[in-house]
């Protein structure tokens, strides 16, 4: 059962990032044997999970792919389960670990399984916060200055320097006073590292709540009618969202399902940049999108319909949006 | 041995360099050994190495690296050339002038080792670690921008080379629109332009006696350059914005890179025919080739492409794309 890997891996070296997690994230199968006492048409299950340096992975979930069956990890790393014999795989994951998965195993009935992971954090690596465009509209010629509050900024167009100074045209564009020049929004882009923190990482990462995602599993084939209602929902307008489309749409169909989730105000102002803006927008909107593109409707966690929320125009206006694409460490093929 | 090279492999991928905070591919290959060796000739360098690609297993959970067959190795000029055997082996005597060399199989990244040098009576170890990769080549994000300033009907049909993979809005053997000032207006819904993607493994730069008519420029001026070779060409404020933050932060990848527009008739011939009805009174089509280098060094003469404007009037259609081509398809 041998499967290329090479795919994944050029992915990894070409994005510079997960390239070390491929060499740290991984299990071992300490013992796998018949016990009179497990009953007939399941197997025992368990053992500990573990990070690179030993520490025992707290709160992490062991589940089998449908999650029907699931568990989480004690203070200790430690874990316990039963499965069904039919059961052909299972998974760990937690949101600031690499995911590891174990594909086509047979779990034997009335066999006692010792399964440990070992598995690295994910908070040092790099991602892209991908094309995020400003648009500011407003029904009078109005100065505004804009400071984004990130120190690894990439590509900036016009150039950043320390803030942008602008002043809103009637057709909806943008003259920038330090070149003179008309844009129709202003472009960033920049890498999001994160900072090591022990047990607490700060990279990019799905939000939850209660180990809830708000999100969607959606068809790639229906990808442009979703967005289109999502970000018409959320407030971009025609040209906004034929930005957002064009440059997202034709990446999330590489694959047959994709997983989204966007974090829209606060939650991009606290995950991906703050924003300072003067004179304050009378009203503004932030739209960042996450996904994962998916060979298989299957996710590592559990989810629920994102509510979207609506959005009204008046006076000075901010439009925002931007996004990245989520890789699990594990291919889910 | 194997847990040897494992390592290698990790300090080679921990090289990743992050250059201005841009992920920069750096190292799939590794210089193994450069040692004297009174056995090659004076004047003359072998390269021994091994092509390896990596699998992995997913019941263990390892890594393995198996050999390559049918990989090439070869001098730029390809006047020494070695292919890989059974094991991924594979043998070049180069002359201590070469200074580069280069790996290529199709279906695998392509892999160059610029400026080394290949000292005299010298034996070096390379081996080649090979990623997989796709030969096709992506159309990236031709959009089409029509204005007009009395209200008319349009019709556009288009064929390119190759598969379309994306359009927006849904194209079905044409778009249907109407044009309005700058508005675009499709099945009652507007839109800014008309966008189309595909994938083509057909594409080539225009390149005769080894010269060719573009561009080689340092990428920490990308910007300047865009922003004065597209305003030669006649792209208004909006146009260039969309065409350089979708274009030029891809450029930066590396220190150099290689460029070639094809205009408006060679946009026709080599990119996509188009159709509109009714006949637009100014026509122009951008589509930018271009190649990310890490070195300037190029067997190519290039002479800079003379880049002329048009004049905007009554219907007015103005069309940019892209695609990077691969270092491979330079080499001649």
């Amino acid at each position: 059962m041998k499967k290329y890997f090479v795919g994944f891996l050029l992915f990894a070296a070409l994005n510079s990032v997960h390239a070390e997690s491929i060499m740290r994230n991984y299990y071992s199968v300490v013992s796998n044997e018949f016990n009179k006492d497990v009953k007939v048409g399941t197997c025992l299950l368990s053992g500990k999970v573990v990070d690179m340096n030993g520490n025992p992975i707290q709160a992490g979930t062991i589940a089998n792919l449908d999650r029907s069956r699931s568990c989480i990890t004690d203070a200790k790393g430690n874990y316990s389960m039963v499965l069904s014999s039919k059961d052909t795989a299972i998974f760990f994951y937690h949101e600031n670990y690499g995911e590891i998965v174990i594909w086509k195993f047979e779990f034997k009935s009335q066999h006692q399984i010792v399964i440990n992971f070992f598995s690295d954090e994910k908070s040092d690596l790099p991602i892209m916060v991908e094309k995020p465009v400003v648009y500011l509209y407003s029904d009078t010629e109005t100065d505004v200055e804009i400071v984004l509050n990130h120190d690894a900024l990439s590509f900036t167009y016009p150039v950043y320097n320390k803030g942008w100074n602008v002043q809103t045209t009637s057709a909806g564009g943008l003259l920038d006073k330090s070149t003179g020049k008309e844009y129709p929004y202003l472009f960033w882009e920049a890498c999001l590292t994160a900072s090591r923190g022990h047990g607490k990482s700060n990279s990019l990462n799905y939000k939850s709540e209660n180990n809830l995602v708000q999100g969607f599993l959606i068809k790639s084939d229906s990808t442009v009618s979703f967005l289109e209602h999502s970000l018409s929902k959320m407030g971009l307008n025609e040209k906004e969202q034929t930005d957002f489309i064009t440059y997202w749409a034709p990446r999330m169909s590489q694959k047959e399902f994709a997983f989204v989730q966007f974090l829209v105000d606060e939650e991009y102002e606290t995950s991906i940049a703050g924003l300072t803006v003067n004179p304050k927008p009378d009203s503004q909107r932030r739209i960042y999108m996450l996904f994962t593109l998916l060979e298989k409707p299957f996710v590592f966690f559990d989810y629920e319909t994102q509510i979207l929320p609506s959005f009204s125009r008046k006076g000075l206006t901010l439009i925002e949006w931007g996004g990245s694409e989520i890789d699990f460490l594990t291919d889910t093929n | 041995m194997k847990n040897l090279f494992l390592l290698s492999v990790a300090i080679c991928y921990s090289q990743l360099l992050i250059a201005g905070d841009i992920p920069v591919l750096n190292q799939n290959y590794i210089i193994v050994s450069d040692e004297f060796s009174s056995e090659v000739p004076v004047g003359k360098c072998l390269v021994v190495g091994t092509i390896q690609e990596t699998t992995f297993d997913y019941m263990t959970a390892t890594r393995e690296q198996i050999p390559l067959t049918g990989g090439l190795v070869s001098t730029l000029d390809r006047k020494k050339t070695a292919t890989s055997d059974a094991d991924g082996k594979f043998k070049l005597l180069l002359d201590s002038k070469d200074t580069s060399l280069f790996f290529y199989k199709k279906s695998f990244e392509e892999i160059v080792i610029w400026k080394y040098i290949f000292k005299s009576q010298h034996k070096v170890t390379i081996n080649f670690l090979p990623g997989f990769n796709s030969s096709m080549m992506i159309v990236d994000k031709p959009v089409i921008y029509l204005y007009s300033e009395n209200e008319i009907n349009a019709e556009i049909k288009f064929s390119c080379k190759g598969d379309l993979t994306f359009t927006y809005p849904t194209y079905n053997e044409s778009w249907n629109v109407i044009v309005n000032g700058n508005q675009i207006t499709e099945s009652g819904k507007k839109y800014p332009y008309l966008f189309w993607e595909s994938e083509t493994n057909e594409l080539e730069y225009e390149i005769e006696n080894q010269t060719m008519n573009g561009f080689l420029i340092k990428t920490d001026s990308v910007v300047d350059f865009l922003e004065n070779s597209l305003f030669s060409l006649g792209l208004n404020s909006t146009e260039q914005t969309d065409f350089i933050t979708f274009w030029a932060p891809r450029m930066i990848a590396k220190p150099f890179a290689l460029v070639q527009f094809f205009v408006d008739d060679l946009y026709q011939e080599k990119i996509s025919e188009m159709i509109i009805a009714p006949t637009p009174d100014a026509i122009r089509r951008v589509f930018m080739m271009f190649t990310p280098l890490e070195s300037n060094e190029t067997n190519l003469t290039i002479l800079p492409q003379e880049l002329n404007s048009f004049e905007r009037k009554g219907f007015t259609v103005l069309e940019w794309g892209g695609s990077e081509i691969s270092t491979i398809n330079l080499i001649p």
